[in-house]
């Protein structure tokens, strides 16, 4: 599903981000991503979403070469990905149904179907009575439901969240753990991108760990080892 | 793609409401850079008609001596007519001549007593030449001056023109001159005003752009919606201050046109009217491209 060979990003004048990094993710997998900041987490998952290219190295996400990915090809991509983020990016004068409905509307979905797939992931993230709210009106586990519920609506072959529980307390926290979990156990392959060791040590999942650049450790049902 | 041209409207519409503050705040500033520079075209206008009034009234008379063959009148205005710079001359008869001279005078009676007394009319005919512009005046003159049939012109009224004349040229030439120079500054600070605005209301809305293109927005979908929102704002800001400067408009005019005699057959309306393209249409084109630019330039920034 996603492959990085021999990945390196370099960053002007003397900052290597990530040095030839090799891994592969099968689809359906859930891998968690492991470091201390400025490790190169992040910087794998702009890779993987084209924000950046790499400096060298090939990385093919689905079969789909996106080493030297052409602009307009990056929005085809993104709908392929869902991606969650730590300080959720929900749009604060909009609805939780607009904020889902959004991504679906910049890619042409019709109005049926828009209502139609918004009320079938807030089922899955279990928010579906708070469909006319807005972001202020939730609790911080809710927004953070609600953006995965967004990232959901392309059905995308691979979600990635990028530290989802970093501004949770612990209980939302893994509350957002275990609804990754229930995603992944519906066929999605989830890279979990965190620095927290109790939901790592949890999940008992694939484990990449990476310390300045490099994958130190790789390992199936691994544990949170820095 | 007809549901995402119906998108892109209903996205322009929404964040303009969203942000009503905002929309209102650069429609206000809008209405005040339209309408200065349509004050300052339409002023300019008036200058440069007014000019064009005056030098209008500015001729050559070849007051001819009396009794002279129609024949060899005839010949002399052909002659003129070979020079360039001369627009049409007019023919007035020794006895249309007579007539207005009676007329200019008619309220000093001993002028018009001693022309009674006379038999014969004292008065030759007089061709009158305008020139296609200004400048011709003095090739003209200098061609009047070398013509063979000197006996025939008994005087030539220019003299007293000729100061007017030159000082009509400088003063014609300077004062549009320097209208187009701080018309030409005020139009390039209006549009930095209004680049930097619009650049600004994006640089707001950053946050939802980046959103938009995580979750697989074009670039284009991304920014047609704030190219719309511009429009929306330009349109809206042009109709206002179109309305406001046609009731200024309909309040100076009689003012400029006591001093500048800018028309005689025209209203304020029926002005505008005339130059509605020169003074709105190309402003409005300007902006319309000047949002164009400045959005794509925005836009672009944190797109990239």
């Amino acid at each position: 599903m996603i492959k990085f060979s021999n990945v390196s990003k370099f960053y002007y004048p003397d900052n290597y981000a990530l040095r030839d990094i090799n891994f592969r993710i099968k689809s359906g997998e859930f891998v968690s991503i492991v470091g201390q900041s400025g490790a190169g987490k992040s910087t794998i998952i702009r890779l993987i979403i084209a924000e950046e290219q790499a400096t060298e190295g090939k990385i093919v996400i689905g079969g789909w070469d996106i080493t030297n990915i052409r602009r307009r090809g990056i929005p085809i991509l993104r709908r392929q990905i869902g991606v969650v983020f730590q300080d959720f990016k929900l749009l604060s004068k909009r609805t939780v149904f607009e904020n889902i409905a959004f991504a679906l509307e910049t890619t042409g979905v019709t109005t049926q179907k828009i209502k139609q797939i918004v009320g079938q992931v807030l089922k899955i993230v279990n928010l579906k009575e708070k469909i006319n709210r807005f972001p202020d009106e939730l609790s911080i586990g809710e927004i953070q439901r609600v953006s995965i519920a967004r990232a959901l609506v392309h059905r995308p072959k691979v979600l990635i969240a990028d530290e989802p529980t970093g501004n949770l307390d612990p209980i939302n926290a893994q509350d957002i753990i275990n609804l990754l979990k229930k995603i992944n156990e519906f066929g999605t392959t989830v890279l979990l991108v965190t620095h927290n060791r109790e939901s790592v040590n949890y999940l008992k999942a694939r484990v990449i760990t990476l310390e300045k650049g490099r994958i130190i450790s790789d390992r199936q049902q691994g544990r949170y080892i820095l | 793609m007809f549901i995402n041209f119906k998108r892109i409207i209903k996205f322009a519409g929404q964040d303009f409401l969203r942000n009503f503050w905002l929309s209102s705040i650069t429609i206000i500033i809008l209405i005040m850079a339209f309408f200065s520079i349509s004050l300052l075209i339409t002023l300019n206008i008036v200058l440069k008609q007014s000019i064009s009034a005056i030098e209008k009234k500015v001729d050559i008379s070849l007051y001819l001596e009396p009794n002279i063959d129609q024949e060899k009148i005839n010949n002399l205005k052909n002659q003129l007519l070979v020079c360039p710079g001369i627009e049409e001359i007019k023919y007035i008869s020794a006895e249309e001549s007579l007539t207005e001279f009676r007329s200019e005078h008619q309220d000093k009676p001993l002028i018009i007593e001693s022309l009674d007394e006379l038999t014969n009319n004292p008065l030759g005919a007089t061709l009158v030449i305008k020139a296609k512009s200004i400048n011709d005046y003095f090739t003209i003159l200098n061609y009047v001056n070398n013509l063979p049939e000197q006996e025939l012109i008994q005087h030539k009224d220019y003299l007293q023109h000729k100061i007017l004349i030159q000082q009509l040229n400088k003063i014609s030439y300077h004062l549009v001159y320097f209208g187009l120079i701080i018309s030409s500054i005020f139009i390039l600070i209006s549009i930095l005003f209004v680049f930097n605005l619009i650049r600004l209301s994006i640089y707001t809305r950053r946050k939802e752009i980046e959103i938009m293109h995580l979750v697989g927005a074009t670039d284009w979908f991304i920014r047609l919606p704030y190219l719309v929102e511009g429009l929306i704002h330009i349109t809206i800001a042009w109709i206002i201050s179109f309305l406001f400067f046609t009731l200024f408009w309909q309040w100076l005019f009689p003012y400029l046109n006591i001093f500048l005699e800018i028309s005689n057959d025209l209203s304020a309306t029926a002005f505008l009217q005339r130059y509605f393209g020169l003074i709105f249409g190309i402003e409005i084109l300007g902006f319309f491209l000047l949002n164009i630019l400045s959005s794509g330039v925005a836009v672009d920034k944190y797109l990239k």
